[in-house]
């Protein structure tokens, strides 16, 4: 199973990893408990930052699509295939236009709940 | 002159400066014939007269080191026919002799290491292709040949301790030293192939398979072989077996061309290199 990254895509690249490795999960190219290359070895087979594959590789993790163990390696999660059809982006949008839904017809202005959701991003930050 | 160090030293002045150098020229020939620079310009960032004069060079050099080997046997075998009379220098000479012989070949190395750069930095693709798939050192070498390694190393500590009556003498930290050094220098070498970047920029994933695979196998070799060689080396030491010493020093380097180049030539058969990834790409005329 290969992947490819087009670096003049303006897709950033980290972005062209996640969508391709879950499209591998979808497509059952690759399966629950495979084990993936290290971000070290991707990252100097495609030529790119070390960085660029952290980053995809913590999105993926995130999203429960992959799992590090350790020393042992990175691998594809138990319920990867489950997990990819979760967009979290449009879960987001779909929560929040619910929130601002509400808060509208309690009367809240779009200047309040802007300087509300400041607000409260401010002090949520870690 | 003993025939039989007589027989070793010409079987290593015919290996190291003739048969395997013969069979590295064929190779360049192979390529410059096959692979014009005109349908496969990839292949040549320099151009082939220089590659050409880099081939003789390297020829002229193996046929210096055969002049200098047959003149040193003839030296030592008929104007000085005592062997004990140049114990010193007779018992260390094939590791010096195979050592210079191994100079053509490290130099070649060194060129065709700046010749992959140069092809590296002509390289400019955007679409970059990755095996999703881990290499692991034992998808690469069986864990039998590795464990063999690592004991070899330690009956070698083990040797070296009980040889100096359990003392670490200055001489055995010395020989311990250099081969932890050179084990560790292996082990990067391994952890550079497997995880690091390609050095020739159109290889193949299939062909990057088989090389890796290659160096993997002779580091693993080469590193028992090594170790093996120096456990004998001090067992002949200790025990004054000036002749064999000789022997082993010549059948060292054989051993070592025989794990390196020898393996190299007969698992990478010219003919059997894909050389399309290296053609001109076809401009499609709209």
């Amino acid at each position: 199973m290969e992947i490819e990254i087009d670096i003049d895509d303006p897709m950033p690249l980290f972005t062209q990893l996640v969508e391709q490795i879950k499209r591998a999960v979808n497509n059952n190219l690759i399966k629950p408990g495979d084990a993936l290359p290290s971000i070290r070895q991707l990252a100097n087979d495609l030529e790119i930052n070390s960085k660029t594959v952290a980053k995809a590789y913590r999105l993926l993790e995130r999203d429960s699509i992959i799992q590090a163990k350790g020393y042992r390696g990175t691998f594809v999660h138990p319920e990867a295939k489950a997990n990819c059809d979760f967009d979290l982006n449009h879960w987001l949008t779909e929560k929040l236009t619910e929130a601002i839904t509400l808060l509208k017809k309690s009367g809240a202005t779009d200047s309040e709940i802007r300087i509300a959701f400041n607000h409260v991003m401010n002090n949520n930050k870690n | 002159m003993s025939i039989i160090i007589l027989i070793v030293l010409l079987s290593q002045i015919w290996f190291l400066s003739y048969f395997y150098p013969t069979q590295v020229v064929r190779r360049i020939d192979y390529v410059l014939s096959h692979c014009p620079e005109k349908e496969y310009p990839k292949l040549y960032p320099i151009s082939v007269e220089r590659i050409k004069t880099i081939k003789i060079c390297y020829q002229y050099a193996n046929y210096l080191f055969i002049i200098l080997g047959l003149m040193m046997i003839s030296y030592f075998t008929l104007i000085v026919p005592d062997y004990n009379d140049h114990l010193n220098i007779l018992d260390d000479l094939p590791l010096l002799f195979g050592l210079a012989q191994m100079l053509p070949l490290f130099l070649l190395e060194i060129l065709s290491c700046k010749h992959l750069k140069l092809m590296r930095e002509q390289h400019h693709q955007n679409n970059r292709k990755a095996e999703l798939q881990p290499r692991r050192l034992f998808n690469y070498v069986s864990p039998v040949s590795v464990a063999v390694a690592v004991f070899t190393y330690i009956v070698f500590i083990g040797f070296e301790l009980y040889l100096s009556g359990l003392t670490l003498t200055t001489d055995v930290a010395i020989k311990i030293a250099t081969v932890t050094g050179v084990n560790i220098l292996f082990i990067i070498l391994v952890m550079a192939n497997l995880y690091g970047k390609k050095r020739d920029p159109y290889q193949t994933n299939a062909q990057r398979h088989k090389q890796t695979q290659f160096v993997i196998h002779s580091m693993v070799f080469v590193s028992i072989f090594m170790t093996l060689y120096i456990i004998a080396h001090s067992w002949v030491n200790a025990y004054q077996f000036n002749l064999a010493e000789i022997i082993i020093n010549s059948l060292y380097f054989q051993v070592i061309a025989l794990f390196s180049i020898g393996t190299l030539l007969g698992r990478f058969k010219i003919e059997d290199i894909n050389f399309d990834v290296y053609r001109a790409e076809k401009t499609s005329a709209s």
